[in-house]
C-alpha cells in the first residue's frame, strides 16, 4: 500500500509568495557557495542531499486530500479538499492506463476546506465513473449540491455525469470497501468530524483530522488510544502548539503535535504523519514544528520509537 | 501524588514530587488550583518548583493551564522554577514558556514575586 498526500494544509489553501521563493533561491545559492556542477544530475544530488527541506521544497498549500493506493483496483481517498483536483487529473491518467473507474471517498466532515476540491474533480463529469462517498454525516449530498448552486459555482451538481452513491457510516460498525476494513470514530469538532481506520492487507492507517482532544476527558482519550492501537501510520491534525490548543484556540476543533505524540505513544503506533498544517505557517515554521515534534517524541519515548513524518503535498509513504 | 507546599513571604511555593502524567494529572490540577486560591488569600504569588519533576506529558501541561486560568480569575501571578533541561525543552516545544514566567532559581522567582 502507498499513502499519497495530495493536500495537507489546514483550513485554507495557501500559496507561496514570490518573496519566499526568492529567499529559498538565496539560501540555495549560499549553500552552493560558488560550486561548479558538471551536470543536471549533480545539481539534483546537491539539492536532494545537501539542502534542508524548506530550502529545496515546500510543504505545499492544497487543503486535505489523501489517497490510499494499492488496496484494490478501486480508488480510496480521504476528503475532498483542494488537493482533490490534482488527484482527479492523475487518477484519470491511471484510468486511461486501465485502472477501474470507481472512487471511494471518505469524508472527515463537510467544512469548506474539506469539500472545496469537488467542483474541480474532473472524473465526476465522466458517465463511466462511479463515485461512492462515505461519511458519518447524513448531509454529504446536501453539502456538495449546495456548494454548486448558482450563487457559488457555475456548474450545477445535476450536470455531473458520474454515478453517485452516498453512504452514512455508524461509529463502531466495520465496513468493507476497496479491499479494506474501515472503522469509524466520532471526533470533537464543530458539527462533529469522523476519523477512519483502514485495515488492508495486514497494514493499518488511521486518518484523524479536525479533531480536538479534551485532555481532561480520559474516557475519550482512551477511545482514541484504542482506535490508534498498533497502527502502521496515524495521519493526525497537528495544527497548533499545545499551549494554543488549550488556551486561546480551545474549542476551535483542532489538535497539537504534543497530543499527537502522546496518543501515538500510548497506542504503540509506528508512524505519525503531521497533517492539516496551520495556513499562517511558512515552510520554515512547519519545519521547526517537525523538528520540535521529533525531539518531543525522543524526550517522551518509553518503549519503541515512533517515527514522526511531516506530511507535504506530494509525499508518498509506502507501507 | 507526592507534593510539598510552604508559605514564604506571603507567596505559596509548591513542589510536585514526581512526573505528572495520566495517573496523577487530575490530582495535580486540583492541588494547583487550591494553591492559587491560597496565594490569593495571602495576597502573594504562586511559585511552582519543578525540581523533582523529570518530565511532563500533555495531560500534565493541561493541568498547569487550568492553574493559569484560575490565577487569571484570581489576579494571582504564577512563576515556575527548578526545571531540568527536559522540562525546559517540553515547555519550549509545547509553547508553555510563553504562558508562564520561568525563573532559573527559587530565589529569583521569590524576588520577582516580592517585587510584584
Amino acid at each position: 500500500m502507498l499513502v499519497r498526500f495530495w493536500g495537507t494544509r489546514g483550513s485554507l489553501p495557501t500559496a507561496m509568495h514570490s518573496g519566499e521563493v526568492r529567499d529559498k533561491l538565496i539560501a540555495a545559492l549560499q549553500a552552493a557557495n560558488g560550486r561548479h556542477f558538471e551536470s543536471d544530475a549533480d545539481i539534483g544530488n546537491f539539492i536532494d542531499q545537501e539542502l534542508d527541506f524548506p530550502i529545496r521544497a515546500t510543504y505545499g498549500g492544497a487543503s486535505s486530500c489523501v489517497e490510499l493506493d494499492g488496496t484494490s483496483d478501486e480508488y480510496l481517498v480521504c476528503d475532498m479538499g483542494s488537493g482533490l483536483r490534482e488527484f482527479g487529473l492523475d487518477a484519470m491518467r491511471r484510468c486511461h492506463e486501465g485502472r477501474k473507474k470507481t472512487y471511494n471517498i471518505f469524508m472527515s466532515h463537510l467544512h469548506w476546506d474539506h469539500i472545496m476540491g469537488f467542483p474541480f474533480f474532473v472524473p465526476a463529469f465522466d458517465p463511466e465513473v462511479t463515485i461512492r462517498i462515505f461519511g458519518g454525516h447524513d448531509t454529504i449530498e446536501e453539502a456538495l449540491r449546495r456548494q454548486q448552486e448558482r450563487i457559488s459555482f457555475p456548474v450545477p451538481f445535476d450536470f455531473l455525469q458520474a454515478r453517485f452513491e452516498f453512504t452514512t457510516l455508524v461509529p463502531g460498525e466495520v465496513t468493507d470497501v476497496a479491499g479494506c476494513q474501515v472503522e469509524v470514530i466520532r471526533q470533537h469538532h464543530d458539527n462533529d468530524s469522523y476519523g477512519y481506520r483502514f485495515s488492508c492487507n495486514g497494514k493499518s492507517v488511521v486518518y484523524s483530522t479536525d479533531s480536538e482532544h479534551k485532555l481532561e476527558d480520559r474516557e475519550s482519550m482512551q477511545q482514541f488510544v484504542g482506535f490508534f492501537h498498533d497502527a502502521d501510520l496515524v495521519i493526525m491534525d497537528t495544527m497548533y502548539s499545545l499551549a494554543d490548543a488549550v488556551s486561546m484556540k480551545a474549542d476551535w476543533g483542532h489538535s497539537s503535535n504534543v497530543v499527537a505524540v502522546d496518543l501515538c505513544h500510548q497506542a504503540n503506533a509506528r508512524r505519525l504523519a503531521m497533517f492539516h498544517h496551520e495556513p499562517i505557517f511558512d515552510d520554515n515554521a512547519i519545519r521547526q514544528m517537525h523538528i520540535d515534534t521529533i525531539r518531543y517524541e525522543e524526550l517522551m519515548r518509553k518503549d519503541s520509537a515512533l517515527e514522526v513524518l511531516c506530511a507535504y503535498d506530494g509525499l508518498e509513504v509506502p507501507l | 501524588m507526592n507534593w510539598t507546599q510552604e508559605l514564604r513571604q506571603g507567596n505559596v511555593i509548591v513542589s510536585p514530587g514526581e512526573p505528572v502524567d495520566q495517573e496523577n494529572a487530575e490530582d495535580c490540577e486540583s492541588r494547583l488550583v487550591s494553591s492559587v486560591e491560597e496565594a490569593s488569600h495571602s495576597g502573594g504569588s504562586l511559585i511552582i518548583d519543578f525540581c523533582n519533576v523529570d518530565y511532563m506529558s500533555s495531560v500534565g501541561l493541561r493541568s498547569l493551564m487550568m492553574a493559569v486560568k484560575a490565577a487569571e480569575q484570581a489576579s494571582v501571578k504564577i512563576l515556575v522554577t527548578g526545571m531540568n533541561e527536559t522540562m525546559q525543552e517540553i515547555f519550549r516545544i509545547s509553547g508553555f514558556e510563553k504562558l508562564l514566567l520561568v525563573h532559573e532559581s527559587l530565589e529569583s522567582a521569590l524576588a520577582a514575586a516580592s517585587a510584584g
